[in-house]
């Protein structure tokens, strides 16, 4: 964040590591642009794929007039059919993403936007539609959908310029958190907004009411929409390694507490634990990619990673 | 209570080396407790994104931070306090090291003072075996540490507490100590023992160490080695260790052992010529046996006193020489009484001994007694006044004994005279008769002695009338009536008076006239006429008697007849504070040839004098002994005060008052009576009694130490209290040691505890995880 003509996210170690990969899709998506992806519909397209005998009731216009004049039988061409992917990328831009536990480094916000710019380039490399939605209470920034060249640069523009928010999911909405329509509204407000089924990457600290999350994945999931979940968490918040006494100020502006961390760190862990082990229970049952992140660590092997493990499950079950 | 603060702080101070870094230490507690507080307001802040997890953490848990936080406060606050006690030089007893970790408490030491009256005796000719035993109270007191608990009582009658609580304030019991003075009266020390094991068992201070001192002179009136402790005492005290006091040298003490005159109850008219008699004993103690000369006093106490004095030659090994009879005339000063016939006054009677050799107590050496003289006593006899006197061969039985009571009228008369009514004899005695239909009501009042001829016509409220008479004081004699007629009265008899003789209904005829036993002992009433007591019995013989049977109690026979097993004719038993006397024969020469023989005269006059001079009251107030609380009769229910009128000679300067207090229908005195000596009733000065000392008090001798050894071996773990270092058995097992490295030691672990802890309530183990 710290250039505003050449954006930061576009880290070139993390580019050049991913660049490497091709971006495999679990799920045929719907679409029709060409592109690296298979279809399973056959039916018009450029690319023949094979012959097959008539059948009554097939359409006539697919008949292959040349091998009915040749042999005098009735055979149907048969095409590859080339498909668009929907990616929507889901940012979570509120206060508590600010956070990072080394001075100057990168903060949750930072790397989270950094891996959307890399995911975004992926997939405009493959001419498919990519939506950008940045959030914190609700939405707080929307791109159109659109596969243009120009729009990767148009996305790194809007993931650079936007700005926290403090307030975030929190401030007044701790009742609205408890009762768990934050999540919930913005997955439905993005849902809405598909109409085809779509990849929608969820980049987020994820520090939110588990249950809203999961209701806001279920309507998604009962909308056959493929979601990747990227958990983005600071490594301190993770291990939680203070010793000193500290007074914890909430970057969503929630108050303060004095604490010895030394003495909570075995609790606060537990809960900690419980949190990310619920989300991820809640993924495995939607079916959807989970994610854990460090933003301490680099963003290409955990990027490269996940890539990965979606080749070998794409591969299996093509 | 502040003064009992000072003491406790000042012996506080004393058990350091270096007091001031014992304060320092203190002091230095309140490091952890300003950072513990300042920590509370200086941390640094921190934004925090993950701060619901922070706060669900916090929230679930901040109760068991607060307490691990105070825990680890109070162990860091403990450090600094031990380490200030290491440092200032705590010095503590051994004693007392058990109970340092059980805040603070030590021993439990009671003393046990014997203050009776051979504590009096000198010792060494300097001092007294009381203040000796008192400067042995005060070394164990002096000897005991600061965290030691004292109490003292005293052992001489009545059993009391000077200190009763165990406490820290030594000064305070060692001032109680010292003012603390010997008393007249016998020890009680087993009684004090016992009651102290009570306390002891039931004290809240079981787990300490317990000592019991006993600092006596182990007179014989204190312990008695031939017997064994009582099993209660040594159940007890189990675990009491007893401090003894070495047995000390005795020296020999020649007393007065009593003072008793012949008769309690004197008829003297106002004349010259009245005397009393007393008899007086001398007893000694020594071993020595070596003769010598005691010169002996008695005086009669008033007015115009009379002094007469004796002596008594000791011979070789006489112990305890025979009573000497003295007959001192009766002063007749200012004792006119006006024209009341049974008034009464007192006279004291006072004997001491002058000088004797072998002689060390001298508040034994004097006896006092008192001695009621009436002018006359009144009879009434009880009869039916319409019997006829006339008709008869034999004299009525009203004749026989107006015979018997007044027989100078008699001599003069003859029979034939009929009966005396209202008359007073030569010997004072003055008769009535009373008829017996109304034997009930006030008639008896005034009367001393109540005979019934007729027991046979007397109606139930007359035989409540005759029992509140006796139990009054009053003398009643029942007679048989003579006649063969079935005796149906008996039984109401013996249920009004509550007797548990039988009686029978028909008169037995004994055929021949049998005698009566001579191997009777003398009724102690009657005690006037042992010398002739044998001769008097064997002229009579009874012909006819009622049966009479006395269950078990030998003392109530007077005359019984001759047989393998006496059969009683004649009783007498104590009811409240008077007499009853039954004769079983009626006064008919049918009946008995006894008012025809030399036997009836003595008989009827020493029956009404004896008797009533040992009636319940004058019984019991001449055995009075200091350290009784007294309890007086009817007749000094106007009596408000005793009044020490004369004391034994080393007795107390100062007037002794004493008051009294309603009890039924007597007094008896709010305190116990601690000072011998004759006292005057107040407001009603003619009523006197006479207190003195238990003689058996002033045995001088003291039992061998391995006797004493094997009384207290019984008991368990003992120590001898030696006179040369009195407070060295306490002072030997009460050795100071420095805690200044054992101390450190502590701190050390310590502080290897609050590294752990400070650890397991941070989880720092789990750090590296």
């Amino acid at each position: 964040m710290s250039d505003t003509s050449t954006p930061s996210h576009l880290d070139a170690n993390a580019l050049i590591t991913v660049e490497s990969l091709e971006l495999r899709a679990r799920l045929i998506i719907e679409g029709f642009m060409i592109g690296m992806h298979r279809s399973p519909y056959h039916g018009v397209s450029v690319e023949f794929a094979q012959h097959r005998q008539y059948a009554a009731g097939d359409d006539l216009r697919h008949l292959d007039w040349k091998v009915f004049a040749r042999t005098d039988k009735l055979y149907l061409k048969q095409y590859q059919k080339e498909t668009n992917l929907n990616l929507v990328l889901v940012i979570d831009a509120s206060g508590s993403m600010g956070y990072t536990s080394l001075p100057g480094g990168w903060r949750k916000y930072d790397y989270a936007a950094s891996l959307a710019a890399a995911l975004a380039y992926l997939a405009l490399g493959q001419r498919d539609r990519v939506n950008l939605v940045l959030f914190a209470d609700g939405i707080v920034s929307e791109m159109q959908q659109s596969s243009a060249g120009d729009h990767w640069r148009a996305i790194l523009n809007a993931l650079h310029v936007q700005s926290l928010v403090v307030s975030g999911r929190n401030g007044e909405r701790v009742g609205d958190r408890e009762g768990g329509t934050n999540l919930s509204r913005l997955f439905d407000q993005i849902a809405a907004k598909q109409s085809k089924r779509s990849l929608i990457v969820l980049i987020s600290d994820l520090f939110d009411d588990s249950a809203a999350l999961e209701r806001g994945l279920a309507r998604l999931y009962h909308q056959r929409h493929d979601v990747v979940i990227f958990q983005v968490v600071d490594h301190a918040e993770k291990t939680f390694e203070f010793r000193a006494p500290l007074r914890f100020m909430d970057l969503e502006g929630d108050g303060n507490i004095n604490v010895d961390p030394a003495a909570l760190r075995s609790a606060y862990l537990a809960t900690f634990e419980r949190h990310c082990e619920r989300v991820a229970n809640m993924a495995r049952r939607f079916r959807f990619d989970h994610q854990v992140l460090d933003s301490s660590e680099p963003l290409g092997p955990g990027l490269a990673h996940f890539l990965a493990r979606r080749s070998a499950q794409f591969t299996r079950s093509g | 209570m502040e003064v009992h603060a000072q003491t406790v702080l000042a012996q506080w101070s004393a058990a350091f080396s270096n007091p001031a870094l014992m304060w320092g230490g203190l002091a230095a507690v309140s490091v952890p407790l300003l950072i513990h507080l300042l920590s509370r307001f200086r941390r640094r802040p921190m934004g925090w994104g993950a701060m619901q997890f922070l706060v669900e953490a916090f929230r679930r848990h901040h109760h068991r931070l607060r307490l691990e936080q105070l825990l680890l406060l109070l162990v860091r606050c403990l450090i600094l306090v031990i380490l200030g006690l290491a440092l200032s030089g705590l010095n503590v007893e051994v004693g007392a090291l058990p109970t340092v970790a059980t805040l603070g408490t030590g021993r439990t030491v009671v003393l046990v003072i014997d203050d009776s009256l051979s504590s009096r005796i000198p010792v060494a000719g300097q001092t007294t075996r009381f203040e000796r035993l008192k400067a042995a109270a005060v070394s164990l007191i002096q000897s005991l540490g600061s965290s030691d608990r004292v109490a003292v009582w005293r052992a001489a009658r009545p059993v009391e507490a000077v200190v009763e609580t165990p406490t820290l304030d030594h000064i305070s019991v060692q001032e109680r100590v010292e003012q603390m003075q010997p008393r007249f009266s016998r020890s009680d020390l087993q009684a004090a023992l016992q009651q102290l094991a009570g306390v002891l068992s039931q004290s809240n201070h079981r787990g300490q160490e317990r000592y019991l001192a006993v600092l006596s002179d182990l007179a014989p009136d204190a312990l008695d080695p031939s017997r064994r402790p009582r099993p209660e005492l040594v159940t007890r005290t189990t675990g009491v260790v007893w401090l003894v006091a070495r047995p000390m040298n005795w020296s020999p003490n020649v007393q007065l052992m009593s003072l008793k005159p012949l008769r309690n109850l004197l008829l003297a008219e106002d004349r010259v010529g009245s005397t009393v008699s007393v008899q007086l004993s001398l007893r000694r103690f020594s071993d020595a046996a070596t003769p010598g000369v005691t010169n002996i006093e008695l005086s009669t106490l008033g007015a115009e006193p009379v002094v007469v004095t004796r002596q008594h030659e000791w011979s070789r090994g006489e112990r305890v020489a025979l009573p000497q009879h003295v007959t001192l005339p009766i002063p007749f000063g200012d004792t006119s009484d006006g024209e009341d016939p049974s008034s009464s006054w007192f006279l004291p009677v006072r004997a001491r001994i002058l000088s004797s050799e072998d002689d060390s107590l001298e508040a034994d050496n004097e006896q006092f007694i008192v001695v009621e003289l009436r002018k006359r006593l009144v009879v009434a006899l009880i009869d039916d006044p319409s019997s006829s006197l006339s008709g008869r061969r034999a004299p009525h039985p009203r004749q026989w004994l107006s015979i018997a009571i007044h027989p100078d009228v008699g001599s003069r008369d003859g029979l034939s005279a009929g009966p005396r009514t209202n008359s007073t004899s030569e010997y004072g005695i003055q008769s009535m008769e009373l008829p017996v239909v109304s034997v009930g009501g006030e008639q008896l009042v005034g009367a001393d002695v109540a005979m019934l001829l007729r027991p046979d016509l007397v109606n139930h409220e007359g035989w409540s009338g005759l029992r509140q008479f006796v139990e009054r004081g009053g003398l009643l004699a029942v007679f048989v009536p003579p006649s063969q007629a079935p005796a149906a009265w008996t039984g109401t008899f013996l249920e009004t008076m509550g007797l548990d003789w039988q009686l029978g209904l028909e008169p037995i005829d004994e055929d021949p006239p049998r005698t009566l036993a001579a191997d009777v002992p003398v009724p102690a009433a009657l005690d006037r006429l042992a010398a002739d007591w044998r001769g008097l019995l064997l002229p009579v013989t009874i012909a006819r008697r009622l049966d009479l049977k006395i269950p078990g109690q030998k003392q109530d026979l007077w005359l019984g007849l001759s047989g393998p097993q006496p059969t009683p004719v004649m009783a007498s038993t104590r009811r409240g504070e008077g007499t009853i006397v039954f004769l079983a024969i009626a006064i008919d020469p049918a009946w008995s040839n006894l008012p025809t023989k030399p036997l009836w005269l003595p008989l009827v006059h020493e029956m009404i004098r004896g008797v009533l001079g040992r009636a319940g009251e004058p019984s019991r107030l001449a055995k009075l002994r200091v350290g009784d609380e007294v309890h007086l009769g009817h007749r000094w229910s106007s009596v408000r005060k005793l009044v020490q009128a004369h004391a034994v000679t080393p007795g107390p300067t100062e007037d002794v008052v004493i008051d009294m207090a309603r009890s039924g229908s007597g007094m008896e005195t709010k305190t116990v009576v601690v000072a011998p000596g004759v006292y005057v009733g107040q407001p009603h000065k003619n009523l006197k009694l006479a207190i003195n000392i238990d003689p058996d008090a002033g045995d001088s001798r003291i039992p061998e130490e391995a006797v004493v050894s094997d009384w207290f071996n019984r008991l368990g773990a003992w120590h001898w209290i030696e006179w040369a270092a009195p407070g060295a058995v306490l002072a030997r097992e009460n050795r100071l040691i420095n805690l200044t490295w054992p101390l450190l030691w502590l701190m050390l672990a310590f502080v290897l505890i609050e590294t752990c802890m400070a650890r397991w309530f941070s989880h720092g183990s789990r750090l590296s995880s």
